[in-house]
């Protein structure tokens, strides 16, 4: 098993009287994608400020890269894009970039500043001031900042914002690359769930302070999905069969949407007597898809539990 | 210290860059001329020319010692108005803090950002001043250049620095903790006005003005015990709170 990059256990955080995170405890994998989700002010921005040891955890241990997150030296291999880019407007993007690189005591600066821009496709505008840089083109210079130390750890905070969807899939496509090609860890919090779906690979919902949904995404998807199959037939199946596959044990009929009929089961059902069913009525089986819960509806059912509460 | 002056760099040039700190040098050059109109106004009401050379040295050689810390005070005003105040209102100072650096290295590398060019700028000023003065004014009179002391050389090439890193800082670390960080620069016109009226009570007296550096140092030694106790109460999380969120 791959050892955690960071580590939250039992975190707790308050200011102002206002309790902020409540028991906090994950786990982010070296290799992961980790998508952070959770609504405004559920304590995502807290979290990212703790693990960069910005502020202090009020109970509980945090552990970056094996090091406290509040010894500076921890971020020597931590990159990352905050909410505000943190970029200068009066310097040019290869100064910004030199000037954060010196901070971070990179060795041959130039030749990493040159290499991140030209990763992030800036690789002709860096003599070009900041304040000439569109929103989309300031997150990519931020990622490319986060990315000239060549980083262990990527912290990134919404780096898509503002993006056009040009820039959000050439930014996911370079996360991807980032994991599979240089062994990178990247914490992601994120709004974007069709973002998080496609690159993530674990995830974590936070809800006023608490964790609501941890774990394997798959894993995750597949526990909070109905439960169910989803049959596609050549023609829509006749309400006489529907009848029928009603009475198998342990199924319930779910929606009929032309030629697909969704099938809620239970786990100890068996799908193939469903598909045995609908071949001996002659009905033509196109295909079986085990149906999962998608992010946006475990998201959603989550946050509306909660709020519920 | 690299990561000090790393920080500190980036500021002085980003303050040299806008006009408005020319701007303001060349008011402060205006401002000599105020020494200039007292002096010759005093030397009028003088009768004999031994009185005259007596007084001229007195009054000049006293400028020695308050010209490089009032020019130098002066000018932290304008230059404590970029650094912090800029990067808490655009928001820079959180990536700033992510970075590998300790809060104290960004606290002194802001707080040598504006005591640096303030120094120099202060001493360059005084010096152009004293010799303004002399020149134009004093030698017409006395047909004699009136060196500064010893003392007061001394005063403003190691007293006064010391003086004006210490007292940045009491105002750095105020920016950085609070919320509106332009307050904190009060401090420099509190420090300019005690500066004038402590000079007018020491003219008033009689009494010499190699007072001051004793002055400076006594306040350079409370400020040093101020540094120190802020030092252990600055967090990132403080610095992090006050600003625009």
């Amino acid at each position: 098993m791959a050892d955690p990059v960071i580590s939250l256990e039992h975190i707790d955080k308050s200011m102002g009287g206002r309790q902020i995170l409540k028991d906090v405890t994950l786990s982010v994998m070296r290799g992961d994608i980790f998508g952070y989700l959770g609504p405004n002010g559920a304590g995502k921005t807290t979290t990212i400020r703790i693990i960069l040891g910005l502020m202090k955890a009020t109970s509980g241990t945090v552990s970056v890269l094996g090091k406290d997150a509040q010894d500076d030296n921890a971020r020597r291999k931590i990159g990352f894009v905050l909410e505000a880019d943190g970029l200068y407007d009066n310097m040019t993007a290869w100064n910004n970039l030199l000037y954060y690189a010196r901070l971070y005591g990179v060795d041959k600066p130039a030749e990493k500043i040159d290499a991140a821009l030209k990763l992030v496709g800036l690789a002709d505008r860096g003599s070009d001031k900041v304040s000439s840089y569109s929103k989309g083109m300031r997150q990519r210079l931020a990622l490319a900042r986060a990315l000239a130390p060549d980083p262990e750890l990527l912290v990134l905070d919404e780096p898509t914002a503002g993006v056009d969807p040009t820039g959000q899939i050439d930014i996911r496509e370079l996360m991807l690359d980032l994991i599979h090609k240089r062994g990178k860890t990247i914490l992601l919090s994120s709004h974007n769930l069709d973002e998080v779906q496609r690159i993530c690979n674990r995830i974590a919902l936070i809800h006023k302070g608490d964790i609501r949904l941890y774990g394997e995404k798959d894993q995750l998807q597949r526990e909070m999905g109905h439960g169910g199959v989803q049959i596609e037939t050549a023609e829509p199946v006749t309400a006489s069969l529907i009848a029928e596959i009603a009475g198998l044990p342990g199924f319930k009929v779910g929606e009929q949407d032309g030629n697909r009929l969704s099938l809620m089961n239970s786990p100890e059902a068996d799908v193939s007597a469903v598909v045995t069913l609908l071949a001996s009525r002659g009905a033509r089986i196109e295909g079986v898809k085990k149906q999962e819960a998608s992010l946006e509806e475990m998201y959603t059912t989550i946050v509306r539990e909660a709020e519920r509460k | 210290m690299n990561k000090i002056w790393i920080i500190a760099r980036k500021d002085i040039r980003e303050a040299f860059r806008s006009r408005s700190t020319y701007v303001f040098i060349l008011v402060m050059m205006f401002v000599s001329l105020n020494y200039a109109q007292a002096y010759t106004k005093a030397i009028d009401s003088l009768s004999s020319p031994q009185l005259v050379d007596e007084f001229s040295r007195r009054f000049v050689s006293g400028l020695a010692y308050i010209l490089p810390m009032m020019y130098s005070i002066f000018v932290c005003s304008i230059f404590a108005t970029y650094s912090v105040i800029v990067d808490k209102a655009k928001r820079n100072i959180e990536s700033l803090m992510a970075t590998p650096i300790s809060i104290t290295q960004l606290w002194l590398g802001k707080s040598l950002a504006v005591t640096l060019p303030s120094v120099l700028v202060g001493l360059a000023i005084s010096v152009l001043a004293y010799l303004a003065l002399n020149f134009a004014f004093v030698i017409p009179n006395t047909h004699a250049f009136i060196f500064p002391d010893l003392l007061a050389i001394l005063s403003a090439v190691v007293i006064i620095p010391v003086l004006i890193f210490a007292v940045v800082s009491i105002v750095i670390f105020i920016q950085l903790v609070i919320s509106n960080p332009r307050i904190a620069n009060f401090i420099f016109t509190a420090i300019f006005i005690l500066l004038v009226v402590g000079v007018q009570t020491i003219g008033g007296l009689g009494v010499s003005f190699a007072f001051f550096p004793l002055v400076y140092a006594a306040i350079v030694l409370l400020c040093t015990v101020i540094d120190l106790i802020l030092s252990r109460t600055l967090t990132k999380e403080k610095v992090l709170l006050s600003s625009k969120m």
